[in-house]
């Protein structure tokens, strides 16, 4: 089966595909079970090893504090997956649920609907975050999340009522309605299986969004801190020693990037299984 | 586009702006901390403090606060800051040019490399110059902004020395912060423009246009990008929102001194007339260029002119 499926593909997406599994597996593993992969704690601070460049011990070198930066990368992975994953799994139900209700309200919720994604996207999506992580100096996971989800949300509302709305137009479920098919009955057979593709792929595409935002935010101070050592803040840190130790900041910079490109790619790869269009040959040589 | 159609979009646009507002304010009455925090710092004594709370309004209560505010967002007047004392309209005025600058460089940079590596890709789809370029966007598209940014920083900066790393004077000021800003909206623009144009190129009225044997470029140019556009437009709107974004974090790791360090400040001192200035005018600036793409569909799609 999946052999028919990935026949679908280039080879230059399979073996990104290929890349994109062993990244997305490495990185579950390193957030399932950290302790398998390091043996250093991330906090003990040997003050001796400061700035130390790396080594067999330390796979990464050490940080201002003497801390080993390759086992502060790896339990670092869980908040990034945790956030991204769970952000990107509310900002997809939440819209679902409300453009359903609204489907079979009446019209005038579809307006008041319509109305707030318009005002949610307006705002930037980080102005937003930034606004609602700032009410606490070091956020708990579940303001994060929060924040994330509540900026994030309306883009992805649009595309779910649109994607409703186009199924809805559909003859077969003009079909059902004739032979007399309840709402409901329409709703869970008709609508809903027939988006979960469309979402599958927007969920892919999303989680590596989410896990870029939440590195964004704590970036800037304002997400996870060094409890949790998310992998922004960790730039954040190696950021006031660019210039002496620039693998501080780099390392868990391209972390983030490896992680988002996974994502990314395998959102792609699902596009083109699922969504399949013939390629342009017109122009080919 | 008629006087009504004008019309509904402008008062579409002050309820979404009103709901701006709305939201901006909850969420500052729910923000723990006050500015008076930053004043005891300063060594304020007992009675100063308490005639400072009272000039700024800061001990009213919700209701009362919401009527100030109203009030002045009727009359335009964005009040003083709670830290400095100082009129917010000229600081803002000063960093709003800065920001537009930086917007304005990293909008051009997005579009130009955008369309023209768009163009490129679809003119040698399947061949090495295509290859290149999907290996180049998908590596952007899932760079960290801020990782960009410092690698920008670090080599022509720190390693090269052919700029300041930090700083806003100057059109040399721009450079680094300009490409931080622009290249990964560019990544996807340049993959928006390459399937637009490809999924173009299959209809048949491009077949004749190659029949009656134009070149590809004479086909690209006269035929193909103008069916493109729409999709092109969109993403232009939807990019310039994550550019926005994007100039907050520029602004940041350069620190430039634009609109996004001064809602960061804003934050930090709880300094709340600023907070509510700089989000009104970034959403003002989201909303009025939502406004433009939209009249400019209209004129791109003749199809759309009555919708």
């Amino acid at each position: 089966m999946l052999k028919r499926f990935f026949s679908k593909l280039t080879v230059l997406q399979k073996f990104q595909t290929y890349i994109a599994m062993l990244i997305l597996l490495s990185a579950f593993s390193l957030a399932i079970k950290p302790e398998l992969f390091s043996s250093m704690d991330p906090f003990t601070q040997q003050l001796s090893m400061t700035f130390s460049a790396p080594d067999r011990i330390h796979l990464l070198g050490c940080d201002h504090l003497g801390r080993d930066l390759y086992s502060r990368l790896v339990y670092g992975a869980e908040y990034s997956l945790w956030i991204g994953l769970s952000v990107a799994t509310i900002t997809i139900i939440f819209p679902v649920i409300i453009s359903s209700l609204v489907l079979f309200a009446s019209p005038v919720w579809s307006h008041v609907y319509l109305l707030l994604l318009d005002i949610f996207l307006v705002f930037p999506p980080l102005l937003l975050a930034i606004l609602i992580t700032a009410s606490s100096n070091e956020p708990s996971s579940m303001q994060v999340i929060l924040a994330l989800s509540l900026a994030g949300w309306a883009a992805n509302g649009r595309l779910i009522r649109s994607y409703l709305m186009q199924i809805q137009e559909q003859d077969f479920v003009l079909a059902a309605q004739s032979i007399g098919a309840s709402s409901w009955r329409i709703y869970f057979r008709h609508l809903i299986p027939n988006i979960l593709n469309q979402l599958s792929v927007l969920w892919s595409f999303r989680c590596g969004q989410m896990i870029l935002a939440e590195a964004t935010l704590s970036f800037l101070g304002l997400g996870g801190g060094p409890d949790n050592l998310s992998w922004g803040w960790l730039v954040l840190e190696g950021k006031a020693h660019l210039t002496s130790a620039w693998i501080l900041s780099l390392a868990p910079a391209t972390a983030i990037a490896l992680l988002v490109y996974a994502f990314q790619v395998v959102g792609e790869t699902l596009e083109k299984i699922l969504f399949p269009q013939a390629p342009s040959q017109l122009l080919k040589g | 586009m008629t006087a009504e159609q004008i019309i509904h979009s402008v008062v579409r646009l002050l309820f979404t702006l009103s709901g701006v507002f709305f939201i901006t304010f909850l969420v500052m009455a729910f923000i723990p901390g006050n500015p008076v925090f930053s004043k005891i710092d300063r060594g304020l004594s007992q009675e100063e403090l308490l005639e400072y709370s009272q000039e700024y309004d800061l001990r009213q209560n919700l209701s009362q606060k919401l009527f100030v505010y109203v009030k002045r967002l009727i009359t335009l007047d964005f009040g003083k800051s709670l830290i400095s004392g100082e009129d917010i309209s000229r600081e803002l005025w000063q960093r709003c040019r800065n920001t537009l600058k930086l917007a304005f460089v990293g909008m051009a940079l997005f579009v130009l490399l955008g369309l023209g590596c768009g163009i490129v890709g679809a003119i040698y789809s399947g061949q090495w110059p295509d290859l290149l370029l999907r290996l180049l966007t998908s590596l952007l598209i899932s760079t960290p902004v801020f990782w960009f940014g410092l690698i920008l920083m670090l080599f022509f900066a720190v390693y090269l020395s052919w700029f300041m790393p930090t700083g806003t004077d100057g059109w040399r000021a721009l450079i680094l912060p300009g490409l931080t800003v622009g290249l990964r909206p560019a990544a996807f623009l340049q993959r928006v423009t390459q399937t637009g144009l490809m999924q173009v190129f299959e209809q048949q009225y491009i077949q004749v246009a190659f029949a009656k044997g134009l070149t590809r470029l004479q086909v690209l140019l006269r035929h193909a990008i103008a069916n493109a556009l729409i999709p092109i437009i969109t993403v232009i709107g939807v990019e310039f929102s994550s550019l926005l974004t994007g100039a907050v974090v520029a602004e940041i790791i350069f620190s430039y001194k634009g609109i996004g360090t001064y809602i960061l400040q804003g934050i930090e001192a709880r300094d709340y007339n600023v907070i509510m200035a700089t989000v009104l005018v970034t959403c003002v600036a989201v909303s009025v260029t939502n406004f433009t793409l939209e009249l400019i569909y209209r004129q791109v799609d003749p199809r759309l002119k009555n919708a």
